[in-house]
């Protein structure tokens, strides 16, 4: 027997930008799952009034399952001590940092957020990054393999080979089940193999001898031949180093000119720069280090092919874990807290160490001021709401930031009271008196990210034919409390996903799992045979693994969502 | 208010008791107390289920629990406490005055691990021997004890007073490995001997020393002798090597670590170094042990030929410091004997001079594995470096058992 459920929620006000709402009081139905135009009298009624509607919450950028996040977890029992999550019904959990995944899944469903995308997965560990998705609950998700340090992908590119390197890359997004080319420090996890960094646009690669730029503008013109729903997504060089604002507008210059060409979804930007924040640091060090958040906005600002998500330093003590192994190093060789590294054969590799951003500390007051530089800078259609979680800070303080954002008197508070000085003097903070307006919020929170992830079409608003992700939060749209606005969106008084409600009052109350989104995209059959020639000697000759043993198989998620796309006219 | 706790029996499971707590025992009548939770495994109880309560009501806001009986198999007593006072007639288990604030806990007996972890403040004295992590840091994390003190007048275990950055730890016995690991602060005493890498990648705080530091951490540099120490008023008379360290973790490390003269003259010259009194015996030598795998065996064994005789020939060993070498008369073949004495293996000899005197190294392999003890450190995993045992020369000829004999004959 089918149940169908239907419901209708009223007298919500509604901030659906990617429909253009903004602020309208509305009615809202759902059937089966989608939003539909109307639905019968036996609909079920959400009370909304005095709550505003939005859709539910899209991460384009978070580290939530794989390898690396649970390192994390293993070499921090004090971290898991820290927060405990146990009610009655759910599954306990524990970590605040980097949480369970259950806690994972549960805690973005009480912020209302439906669908969140894994930042960084090795391809050969693909299977932990799905085993843990597998155990997830209460969102969509999908992960980004690796490919800014790939040898399969630096030789094709070096040779000129562009649709190899895209039959390639068409692979092992089938294999790995990914959704998208993340690239992290280009060519410099390589180079850490060989106990270097590249510092540089231009730096060559050892033995490789390809440079940064080759390889960002190599992976994007072999994303929009292949026509992936979702832009390259780039973490560039130098990250956290004073003077990378250079590095960072250098990057992202050097994509310019290509055009967006996806088969799927409404994207129409090339690049996609994670994590700004730590891109936009000025001065030559730590001394005279200072914000250059003004000068990337307003870059972005000026151009049309890329956005930015922030990576917003939440000031907490958190656990950083990224693909980048060099600038890992470095960190730890900074805090002198544990670290651990690893390689990844031929792909990629990873570190991770504790960080502890102390509010009264000069550097990490700048950085949380840069953070907020570029936020309230920017167009914000450009503009994502990322803490890098947990590199920058525990996801679970987006309604902190969004705080930030929408009450200046709130933001000083911080600026002024809680944070060290230097956040004054060497930013731009000060000097603003942006505040985002719920319309915005919902921008930078679910539209920007569903639009530029190729995925506005069900997911991201509000519109007939929607997935029936809806978050319902109580708050009046002229709240300036940073404390009411924090509390409203940590727990949101209802959740919808797929339809069905699975939190109420802040409270889980339906535990549900999410699809497992990925790219299959077909080429020309003689191209594919070529390349595997090519994954067949090296998989000989220096994995560890057969090649037969590598692609993820179907029993790999609870379901999956697969995004074809024909690509078989590249030949 | 006096509050007396006699323990009904030895629960089976043990119970986690933070409720055992002044703050939380203040103004409550016995009733209220009796109905107190304690977790027992993934149960909850009242307290009344283990301890009969008995009340004497006076003065309800200052709190003094007295516990007549053995609670090893309880945890927790006495965590977060901030004030009050708990006696304990008895041993106690794990955890005794974690995170604790203030007040004072006293104990007539034994106390097992973890006595004051991380605690802020407040007074723990113990009348005899306590486990391991003593005022220590939780797993991973860098903060230990912050403030307070813990007395303990017997001996300790390993890792005492791991990354405290405060309060005062005094130790009147032995310690055993790692004692002031990671330390920051504060100041940590101890009567007795330190077994190796007392104060390791210390960067703050001071620790004294009365005994002998046996396999001192390389990291110290000598900084003079000093004589009767004043630290925190308490005035330690004697004579001093003062050292600072350590330098392998910090460029510019302020820990501060004193050892008394007359026992441990070999720090600072190295032909008076003897590692320690009761190593040698007649017939053989108390060792540290410490395994490990091998390049050679881990080609062995990536090869899939853990069951050849080139395996045996690698793992099968026991390398010996050439000092010790001699003193077990060169022999051939050695019995290897675990700590309890339960257990033992023959292995060839090999002399080797990488290692330091009263330390031996076996490969970390099935003949290994006969001697290490289930001793974890509630880590999972047990000892496989720095475990005694107890090494003796073999006369003439012996058989080195292959890997399927030890699974058959010593496993059963």
């Amino acid at each position: 027997m089918v149940i169908i459920m239907e419901y209708i929620i009223k007298n919500g006000i509604v901030y659906d930008p990617l429909n253009g709402i903004n602020g309208e009081k509305m009615d809202i139905c759902v059937k089966d799952g989608k939003i539909v135009e109307k639905v019968s009298e036996n609909a079920k009624v959400i009370d909304a009034s005095n709550c505003v509607v939005m859709p539910g919450g899209v991460d384009s950028h978070s580290h939530v399952a794989g390898a690396k996040v649970n390192v994390g977890r293993m070499f921090r029992p004090e971290d898991s001590k820290k927060d405990i999550y146990a009610k009655k019904g759910l599954r306990t959990g524990s970590g605040f940092s980097v949480p369970s995944t259950y806690k994972t899944g549960y805690q973005y469903s009480e912020m209302g957020y439906t669908t969140v995308i894994e930042a960084a997965m090795p391809p050969l560990i693909a299977r932990h990054t799905h085993e843990e998705f597998l155990e997830t609950p209460q969102i969509d998700k999908a992960a980004m393999p690796l490919f800014g340090n790939n040898w399969f992908v630096f030789e094709y590119l070096k040779e000129g080979d562009i649709k190899k390197c895209a039959a390639y890359v068409a692979w092992l997004l089938r294999a790995t089940r990914g959704f998208a080319i993340k690239i992290v420090n280009p060519g410099g996890t390589e180079a850490w193999g060989w106990g270097k960094n590249v510092h540089s646009l231009d730096d060559p690669v050892p033995y490789f001898d390809i440079t940064p730029r080759e390889i960002v503008r190599g992976l994007c013109e072999v994303n929009e031949l292949l026509g992936l729903p979702h832009s390259i997504h780039v973490h560039p060089n130098n990250l956290g180093h004073p003077g990378n604002w250079e590095t960072t507008l250098e990057t992202m210059e050097c994509v310019k000119g290509i055009k967006a060409k996806p088969r799927y979804g409404e994207r129409d930007i090339v690049y996609y720069n994670t994590h700004v924040q730590f891109h936009s640091y000025g001065g030559t060090s730590w001394k005279d280090f200072e914000s250059k958040g003004l000068e990337i906005a307003e870059y972005v600002n000026k151009n049309d092919h890329l956005v930015v998500d922030v990576g917003q330093v939440t000031l907490d003590e958190t656990t950083t874990m990224t693909a980048d192994g060099p600038m890992e190093y470095d960190l730890h060789m900074t805090n002198g807290l544990k670290w651990a590294n690893c390689d990844v054969e031929l792909e990629t590799g990873s570190g991770v160490v504790p960080f502890i951003y102390s509010p009264k500390g000069p550097v990490y007051a700048v950085q949380w001021a840069i953070g907020l530089d570029i936020f309230l800078n920017i167009d914000t259609d450009k503009v994502l709401l990322t803490t890098d979680h947990p590199n920058a800070g525990p996801f679970t303080r987006y309604p902190r930031v969004i705080a930030w954002l929408m009450s200046k008197k709130y933001r000083d508070e911080w600026l002024y009271n809680k944070v060290h000085k230097w956040a004054q003097q060497r930013s731009h903070v000060a000097d603003s008196d942006k505040e985002y307006d719920l319309y915005e919020i919902a921008k930078v929170t679910r539209a920007n990210q569903a639009r530029v992830l190729g995925l506005s079409k069900e997911k991201g608003h509000l519109g007939v034919g929607a997935d029936a992700d809806i978050a319902i939060y109580e708050i009046d749209p002229e709240e300036k409390d940073g404390k009411k606005i924090e509390r409203a969106f940590r727990y949101a008084k209802y959740v919808l996903k797929r339809g069905e409600l699975v939190v109420k009052d802040g409270n889980v109350v339906k535990e549900v799992f999410g699809d497992t989104i990925y790219v299959d995209v077909r080429v020309d059959e003689s191209l594919e045979q070529e390349i595997m020639k090519d994954l067949k000697e090296k998989f000989t000759r220096y994995y560890s693994i057969n090649l037969e043993n590598y692609p993820v198989t179907d029993e790999y998620a609870n379901s999956w969502k697969v995004i074809k796309i024909d690509a078989t006219d590249i030949s | 208010m006096e509050v007396i706790l006699t323990p009904k029996d030895t629960p089976d499971i043990p119970i986690e008791a933070e409720v055992i707590n002044p703050d939380i025992f203040a103004n409550k009548s016995k009733e209220e107390i009796e109905s107190l939770l304690v977790w027992q495994g993934p149960n909850t109880y009242p307290i009344s289920e283990f301890f009969d309560v008995e009340i004497s009501p006076n003065n309800p806001k200052d709190v003094t629990i007295i516990i007549e009986g053995d609670v090893e198999r309880v945890k927790y007593i006495g965590s977060k406490m901030s004030s009050g006072k708990i006696i304990i007639n008895g041993n106690v288990g794990i955890q005794l005055g974690s995170e604790m604030k203030g007040g004072e806990i006293v104990v007539n007996g034994n106390a097992k691990h973890w006595v004051g972890r991380e605690m802020e403040g407040g007074i723990i004295k113990i009348n005899g021997n306590a486990g391991d992590y003593v005022g220590s840091a939780y797993r991973g994390s860098w903060h230990g004890m912050k403030g307070g003190k813990i007395i303990i007048e017997g001996d300790a275990g390993n890792n005492v007073g791991a990354a405290i950055t405060g309060g005062e730890i005094i130790i009147k016995g032995n310690v055993k490995q790692f004692c002031g690991i990671r330390q920051n602060g504060g100041f940590i005493y101890i009567g007795g001997n330190a077994e190796r890498a007392v104060g390791v990648e210390m960067t703050k705080g001071t620790i004294v020393v009365c005994g002998r530091i046996r396999f001192f951490a390389p990291g110290f540099e000598f900084d003079g002798i000093e004589k009767d120490l004043n630290i925190n008023d308490i005035t330690i008379y004697g004579e001093y090597l003062k050292f600072i360290g350590d330098y392998a973790i910090s460029r510019k490390p302020k820990g501060v670590l004193y050892a008394l003269k007359e026992k441990n003259l070999g720090l600072i010259e190295p032909e008076l170094y003897e590692c320690y009194d009761d190593y040698k015996y007649d017939g053989g030598i108390k060792a540290l042990l410490n395994t490990g795998s091998t390049i050679v065996q881990g080609e062995i064994i990536k090869g899939g030929e853990k069951f050849t005789e080139r395996y045996v020939k690698e793992c099968a060993v026991c390398y010996i410091h050439p000092n010790d070498y001699e003193y077990l008369g060169k022999p051939e073949y050695v019995n290897v004997i675990s700590e309890d004495k339960k257990a033992s293996i023959t292995l060839r000899a090999i002399p080797d001079s990488s290692l330091q005197e009263g330390t031996v190294f076996i490969p970390r392999s099935i003949w290994a594995n006969v001697v290490i003890l289930s001793y974890t450190e509630s880590m999972g995993s047990p000892l496989y470096k720095g475990c005694y045992v107890y090494v003796e020369p073999v006369k003439g000829k012996a058989d080195i058992l292959t890997a399927e004999e030890i699974m058959k004959k010593i496993y059963g």
